[in-house]
């Protein structure tokens, strides 16, 4: 069995990784509470499996695949709500005429159903390929391409053409 | 064409005020998680590693093997998995770190919320012996030498709080004496003139309240609980000798502390009663000592109770409300609840009869 890293080796790891991984929770999440709870769920996911990780140079890559999977599970068993509340704009309506007055893309984000949110950020985020993003959320590559498909949409409704153009969704296909 | 999403996403990120780590929080996190995937994921090592020897047992399920709940301090404070001493050794978080304590022998050990109070000194008798040493091993894995020097008292912990206390009878009036052991420094000291005479005490510390025992020459006992913050004492016609909870043993019984209502009672007569961290099960050892046995029974009943295999050197309780038993190379951890049992191999360095003559479990005194 590998050697369990030391505690200062691990609180290496802990503030190496940390923002980084602090980032991609919360867009995902939303919310700074359950970013740093689910950050801190994976880090030390991360530790107790340290016979499966083996070496402190693959344990950032680990904790960011037991990350994405913690936030997929989160979304299924916490009957996670499809939207999250904002402020910015009420249902069904136009795209602001004024930029000034578009959402920011966190709260747009915030408006996609978990899952859409999900392979947003991990596609354009985190730059992961369709196959990686289906294996991560447990789904299949084709229903990663129709959510993506799908938060574009959306997107574009919410931040206009000029952040989010018709001809989006090709990469990594 | 997603380039400028992708460097929208990239900005609103860079922009997202990121706090810093808790490096604790995740360590006691991921110790929590592994300790409970050995319990949860070990059902399959009831008959291999037999410890446990049940018949018609409902193992619970082993439950989500992922699940990592954040750290309650109100339950989890102090829990450092099987932890004993072997020497001047401690071994804790599961017998995976451990310390050396600088004295030439180590005479019991306490789980507090700043981490493992050692009580050492010139032999390993418990409460007598000479004087009375302390180091405090934090988290952290530092080993701090504290200040506090006794001699020849008894001291309880709450693995819920930092602070360790005693009754020091003095001229034969009692005084409460409660310490700190992360500020290194005394917090209190409460006079208890209802005991007065007593040459001894014990006590049990719960949150603000200890539990006393006030023996005196005569052979007398008197039973207080003193609230050592306020300074008030209030008598008690019930003796608690270990608590667990919100529960205490009772003689031949468990008890509630508020009210003393009795919540279980032993059936055999003269057996030694355990109760463990929670309140929730209790050990009772029958048999007298040629012929031990040993059960766990639930205290709110619900299950059988649950026959043990005699352990090669003793049970005792995890601050986790883990059974725990050592050997010279293994370490075994039982869920009381299931009989789920795990056994980590470890190398104490040592024979089964020097093990037998130096280890201390938590919670544990000896006298010689």
């Amino acid at each position: 069995m590998p050697r369990p890293p030391s505690d200062a080796e691990f609180g290496e790891l802990v503030h190496a990784t940390w923002p980084s991984l602090y980032r991609t929770a919360y867009l995902l999440l939303g919310d700074h509470a359950e970013a740093e709870d689910l950050v801190q769920t994976a880090l030390a996911k991360t530790y107790a499996s340290w016979a499966k990780v083996r070496t402190i140079e693959a344990a950032p890559a680990y904790a960011r695949t037991v990350l994405v999977n913690t936030a997929a599970s989160w979304f299924r068993k916490r009957g996670w709500r499809n939207e999250r509340p904002t402020s910015e704009l009420p249902e069904g309506v136009a795209p602001a005429s004024d930029p000034a007055d578009r959402p920011t893309l966190v709260a747009a984000l915030a408006r996609l159903a978990p899952r859409q949110r999900a392979v947003v950020v991990l596609r354009y985020y985190d730059d992961l390929p369709v196959a990686q993003v289906a294996a991560a959320l447990d789904c299949s590559e084709g229903t990663v391409k129709s959510q993506t498909s799908d938060a574009l949409a959306r997107l574009r409704t919410l931040l206009g053409e000029a952040v989010v153009p018709h001809t989006s969704g090709a990469r990594h296909d | 064409m997603t380039e400028r999403l992708s460097a929208l996403l990239h900005a609103e990120a860079d922009a997202v005020d990121v706090p810093p780590p808790s490096t604790a929080a995740v360590l006691r996190r991921g110790r929590a998680v592994r300790r409970r995937r050995r319990t949860t994921g070990a059902v399959a090592g009831l008959v291999a590693v037999g410890a446990l020897a049940g018949t018609g047992l409902a193992l619970a399920p082993a439950g989500d093997d992922d699940a990592v709940r954040p750290v309650d301090p109100a339950t989890s404070s102090g829990d450092t998995g099987a932890t004993f001493t072997v020497g001047t050794t401690l071994w804790y978080d599961d017998a995976s770190r451990r310390a050396v304590i600088d004295d030439k022998a180590v005479k019991s050990i306490y789980n507090t919320s700043a981490g493992i109070l050692v009580r050492h000194g010139e032999n390993n008798w418990s409460d007598g012996g000479g004087p009375q040493r302390f180091s405090l091993v934090t988290p952290d894995g530092d080993v701090r030498r504290l200040g506090l020097v006794t001699e020849e008292v008894a001291h309880s912990t709450d693995p819920a709080q930092p602070y360790v206390a005693w009754g020091d009878s003095r001229d034969g009036s009692l005084v409460i004496v409660v310490h700190h052991v992360a500020a290194d420094r005394e917090v209190a000291r409460v006079p208890v003139p209802e005991a007065d005479g007593a040459y001894f005490a014990t006590l049990e510390l719960v949150g603000d309240i200890a539990y006393v025992r006030a023996l005196s020459e005569d052979g007398g006992e008197r039973h207080l609980a003193v609230d050592w913050r306020t300074g008030e004492v209030t008598p008690r016609k019930l003796e608690v000798t270990d608590v667990g909870g919100d529960r205490g043993v009772s003689g031949s019984s468990i008890v509630e502390l508020d009210s003393g209502a009795e919540v279980w009672s032993s059936p055999q007569r003269n057996a030694y009663l355990d109760l463990s961290p929670d309140g929730r099960h209790v050990l009772v050892q029958g048999g007298g000592w040629q012929n031990p046995t040993f059960t766990v029974v639930a205290v709110d009943g619900g299950s059988e109770p649950l026959p043990l295999d005699p352990p090669a050197a003793r049970y005792s309780w995890t601050a986790g409300s883990e059974l725990m038993s050592v050997t010279a190379d293994a370490v075994t951890t039982c869920d009381p609840a299931s009989g789920a049992c795990e056994e980590l191999p470890v190398d104490l360095g040592v024979t089964e009869e020097e093990l037998l003559e130096t280890l201390r479990p938590t919670g544990a005194v000896f006298e010689s």
